[in-house]
């Protein structure tokens, strides 16, 4: 486990406490009493006005090694149709991407603000599941 | 009423904003200072409500105001007092709350400190250092006084000087030979939380309660192994208290007599007392209670008063036997406490106590002297004018001062004086909380993580919401966290863990426990060594935490000076050791006095 990853992931979690947007959760995993800091467990509100509001979307981010060189894996758990979502639920997002918009000081707030976002306003240019893009345009 | 200085203000004063935290003794002088002096802009924190016992120097709250809010009434009375003219804005609440961010202490420009106890310091002055807003602090006990400011970064914090390890007393000396009405109040004080609190097995009496051979030896029915002394909940009251009377001050003081044979060589044994016999014996005596507190009571009158109070304490508050908490406030416990002590002293041939001395004693507490807390007040305000009227640029060391107000005043050419100033220090490099001192504990793993949480966590290192991040061996394992968001799944977990031996979390000799405060902005890093002996019966100590310099810190510096000032301060540097109430005493020097002198002429 990276010093640089781990020492940084703490402070997210510091951080989210102290301050994260209304209805989500994101923490991270638990298994036999030993905490995964490079697995979290998450939880996105549908907005309100949408056709995903009441509705809770759970996701798991896996952080790399790497990170925050580069940007950890979104997955929603069960996976979501979506035409910005693959079948296994890994999210496809710009700012998730190291090619395109990852930088390492994009926080777990920002993503998951990001990918809440994402949900009533796909990006057309970039789909990630073929039938869900189909039917949405 | 005009203010002293003249009207427009000195320097702009009045729009300087000003926290004051604590509206007691010093508190109350402090306000009326701060307005008189041109401040308009007060905020003023206090959680605590009027007590009858706070009129006699508390001078902005009268008779009536008794049971309201200090803030809110404090307030009030300064604004009335100066027309309006300065604004105090009151909130109710205590400072540690998480609402008092450290934000919330960023909007103002100096934070005076008008505190009773050291938690609350510590948490103050780890916000201010936070928000980086000067603070002044205070503190008045008795004749002694002392004010001093923190100037974030350039100046010592509260925290650089090692905090007070209350005094304790050697087991045996409470337990078989007193000496002092101290001694026999200790032990009461233990045998009230042994008969009435909760079960504490570091209870100095706790071999009392189950050492029963006594009772079957003069013929009492065997009773029920562990807490034997207690009240079983099938006597009445009469043989509860018959029956710890005649342990604690027959049976018990024979043994004693026999055991220590050596030591009555010297001294005069102690002769056992059958309290029973004398407070049946004198049942029209008058009641202790109803006597001023003040007197000392007769043996005859401590017989009748422990008694009495035995009995009420079964027949009126049975439900809560096992779970009440000393508290000097509690007239059945003071009651209780005073007699017994005051017994134990006769038996002994230790002078008695008034219940007012006992409760000075037992409640730890100096009684208040107001024109300490004036001398106090005054010197906090000066502090306060030279911080916010301090020209950019100046060394804070050259501005403000640490000033002690003393028992007795210094005689010096100029004349006598009762305060005494020094000048302030540099930021302790080994401070764990100003300069990011690495600190090293050293515990018993087989500990649960609670004790871990309550000793040293919120005791010893003064946190309010600790999280505890362990790494053993590149794992991170976050075995607690407190405070606000937090899902209710996660406090359980936290919960279950408080539960475990700190072993069982995986935290080992070499874990690194990253142990930080939300509300204070403090992390820590503290390396962990077990150490399976302490708090055992040969080492009673249960913990050991040492503050070290890091290694970064220490490679920057000339390391031998560093190092020894190091050295000096984890042995306690005698010089400025502080006391339980802030207050420090210091030998006198030519160079202070002359430094006293100066800085007096400076203020006229």
């Amino acid at each position: 486990m990276s010093g640089i990853a781990v020492g940084r992931l703490q402070q997210e979690r510091k951080d989210w406490r102290q301050d994260h947007p209304h209805g989500f959760f994101a923490k991270p995993t638990v298994a036999n009493g030993q905490t995964n800091v490079m697995r979290w467990e998450c939880g996105i509100p549908g907005k309100a006005n949408t056709i995903f509001e009441g509705g809770l979307y759970r996701l798991v981010i896996e952080f790399l090694d790497e990170y925050p060189s580069r940007p950890p894996r979104c997955r929603f758990t069960p996976p979501l149709f979506h035409p910005n979502v693959y079948p296994s639920g890994t999210v496809c997002l710009s700012i998730l991407d190291a090619e395109k918009g990852w930088r390492p000081s994009i926080t777990v707030k920002q993503i998951l603000l990001g990918i809440q976002d994402l949900l009533d306003t796909p990006n057309l240019n970039d789909p990630a599941n073929s039938s869900a893009y189909t039917l949405y345009t | 009423m005009d203010t002293v200085i003249s009207n427009g203000g000195l320097n702009g004063l009045g729009l300087k904003k000003v926290l004051v935290v604590g509206a007691g003794g010093v508190g109350c002088e402090l306000l009326k200072n701060l307005g008189m002096s041109g401040f308009e802009r007060v905020t003023l924190i206090d959680l605590d409500t009027i007590d009858v016992s706070n009129l006699n120097r508390q001078f902005l709250f009268r008779k009536e105001h008794v049971g309201q809010a200090k803030a809110k009434i404090a307030a009030a009375a300064i604004e009335k007092m100066l027309h309006g003219k300065c604004k105090v804005d009151p909130i109710v609440g205590n400072i540690k709350e998480e609402r008092f961010s450290a934000k919330f202490f960023g909007e103002f420009d100096v934070v005076l400190n008008a505190l009773d106890n050291l938690d609350a310091r510590r948490h103050v002055n780890r916000m201010c250092l936070n928000a980086k807003v000067p603070m002044v602090e205070s503190g008045s006990t008795g004749y002694l006084g002392q004010v001093t400011v923190v100037h974030p970064g350039k100046t010592e914090c509260y925290d650089c000087n090692p905090a007070p390890v209350p005094k304790t007393y050697a087991v045996c000396t409470i337990r078989s030979t007193p000496e002092k009405p101290v001694h026999c109040v200790v032990w009461a004080k233990q045998l009230f939380e042994l008969l009435f609190g909760p079960e504490d097995e570091s209870n100095l009496l706790a071999d009392l309660a189950k050492n029963d051979e006594d009772a079957a030896e003069n013929g009492a029915t065997p009773m029920a192994e562990g807490r034997s002394l207690q009240w079983d909940r099938k006597q009445s009251s009469e043989d509860f208290a018959e029956r710890v009377l005649k342990r604690v001050f027959w049976n018990d003081v024979l043994r004693q007599r026999e055991v220590a044979e050596e030591t009555w060589k010297t001294r005069a044994p102690p002769e056992p007392l059958d309290v029973l016999k004398i407070a049946k014996q004198n049942a029209d005596a008058d009641a202790p209670t109803n006597l001023l507190d003040q007197l000392v009571w007769t043996k005859e009158q401590n017989a009748k008063c422990i008694f009495g109070v035995l009995k009420r304490f079964v027949e009126r508050r049975n439900d809560e036997i096992g779970n009440i908490q000393f508290d000097k406030d509690d007239d059945d416990v003071l009651a209780f406490v005073t007699s017994a002590a005051n017994l134990r002293a006769s038996v002994y041939g230790v002078e008695l106590s008034s219940a007012f001395a006992v409760k000075g004693i037992a409640g730890n507490i100096i009684h208040a002297i107001a024109t300490t807390n004036a001398i106090v007040a005054a010197l906090i305000v000066l502090e306060t004018i030279k911080i916010v009227t301090i020209d950019q640029g100046t060394d804070p060391k050259d501005a403000s001062l640490t000033t002690y107000v003393k028992r007795f005043p210094n005689s010096t050419r100029r004349g006598k004086f009762l305060v005494q100033t020094e000048r302030l220090q540099a930021p302790n490099r080994a401070c764990f909380v100003c300069s990011k001192g690495r600190l090293e504990l050293e515990i018993d793993l087989s500990r649960k993580l609670q004790f871990l949480i309550d000793k040293v966590v919120r005791g010893n290192l003064g946190m309010i919401n600790p999280s505890i991040y362990a790494t053993t061996a590149g794992n991170v394992n976050i075995i607690y966290e407190s405070g606000e968001g937090l899902e209710p799944d996660e406090v359980e977990m936290y919960e279950s863990n408080a539960k475990k031996s700190l072993s069982d979390l995986n935290v080992g000799s070499g874990s690194t426990l990253e142990i930080g405060d939300i509300s204070q902005s403090l992390n820590l890093s503290v390396l962990v060594t077990h150490n399976p002996a302490l708090g055992s019966e040969a080492d009673p100590v249960e913990f050991s935490v040492t503050g070290s310099i890091p290694e970064s810190a220490s490679a920057e510096a000339p390391s031998s000076a560093v190092e020894e000032e190091a050295l000096q301060r984890s042995n306690g540097n005698k010089k400025r050791r502080r006391k339980d109430d802030g207050v420090v005493f210091v030998p006198t020097s030519k160079k202070e006095k002359l430094q006293m002198l100066s800085d007096m002429i400076e203020i006229e």
